[in-house]
């Protein structure tokens, strides 16, 4: 992902025009698991994403250390336990907007999205499609969706003893604003 | 035979309740803990760029103090803050996010500034949180 976003970076640097490419480092992507037991939410302010509006190619990455928790052993159980953060430090999403033509990147407003993917978590990668919203600002645009992901599907083993407090569906809420690269 | 049905409850009683605080501590602050390194922030951001996986197992969940030049000061959507401090990439360097509770950091791009934090790893910038300013260099 680093080099991903890195190579494009130097390509808007020299060659491309900066007003296609929109930016953030500290995005927000959280997600929340509801369980007649209990609730969990946690939260990433760190979020890295870069979009190009021309060809609607849209890169997000996190480090799964930087969710924040309420209670500091949820937070050391997520990270030791489930998603094994030491050996799968990030997760990441490389895609697209595939309903394009829909969204005036031009016109301030809010457009709906379908962006198709490929989700990494835990070292497994799906490939996944979301509905979202992209709202165009004076100051850039706005990302946002809400979209269920199974620990399952990405190998993430919650053992028998807490699964009733871990929902078989999370909820992940990505709200993430980016403005215009600058050079 | 009472006497000892009572201690058993007193002692259950009172391990539910030692129970319960433990599972409900928040995270820890780490403003007293010690710093397990003390880099520059362009010395991070080129060992982390340099091996990546190296400075990942040897660095992240470590506490770190960070000296540099602020690049940038940005408001997450919790209101919380983040600096990012220089490197010598032209866009990424150091970024340290302060908890939603330290509102009163007075923080300027183009101040030198000492930061300690639990180093997270890096994606396209080395990150850092739950982070305190250390003495300032200004």
């Amino acid at each position: 992902m680093k080099t991903i976003i890195t190579i494009l970076l130097i390509a808007v640097g020299f060659h491309a025009n900066a007003q296609d490419k929109f930016f953030t480092r500290n995005g927000t992507i959280t997600f929340f698991s509801t369980t007649p037991v209990e609730d969990i939410k946690a939260e990433n302010f760190g979020v890295t994403a870069i979009l190009d509006t021309k060809t609607g190619n849209l890169e997000f990455s996190l480090l799964m250390k930087s969710f924040n928790f309420k209670k500091a052993l949820m937070q050391e159980h997520f990270n030791e336990n489930y998603v094994e953060s030491d050996a799968f430090p990030k997760s990441t999403f490389s895609g697209t907007i595939i309903n394009l033509p829909d969204v005036n990147f031009e016109k301030e407003g809010e457009y709906p999205a379908k962006v198709k993917g490929e989700l990494m978590i835990h070292g497994q990668t799906r490939e996944i499609m979301v509905d979202g919203t992209i709202e165009v600002t004076s100051e850039g645009v706005v990302l946002s969706s809400e979209f269920p992901v199974s620990p399952a599907d990405y190998e993430i083993e919650i053992p028998s003893v807490v699964e009733d407090k871990i929902a078989k569906q999370i909820l992940v809420t990505v709200n993430t604003e980016l403005e215009p690269l600058k050079r | 035979m009472k006497k000892f049905i009572l201690i058993g409850l007193v002692v259950a009683l009172g391990a539910a309740i030692a129970g319960y605080f433990y599972v409900q501590q928040p995270v820890a602050s780490i403003a007293d803990d010690p710093a397990y390194g003390t880099y520059s922030s362009e010395a991070l951001y080129t060992y982390f760029e340099e091996d990546e996986a190296k400075a990942t197992e040897e660095l992240t969940g470590k506490v770190l103090e960070v000296s540099g030049e602020i690049a940038e000061v940005l408001v997450n959507s919790d209101s919380s803050t983040t600096v990012v401090l220089r490197s010598a990439h032209p866009i990424f360097g150091v970024k340290c996010r302060y908890e939603p509770s330290a509102t009163d950091l007075n923080v300027e791009v183009g101040e030198m500034i000492s930061i300690k934090g639990v180093c997270t790893g890096m994606t396209a910038d080395v990150e850092m949180n739950q982070c305190v300013n250390l003495n300032r260099k200004s």
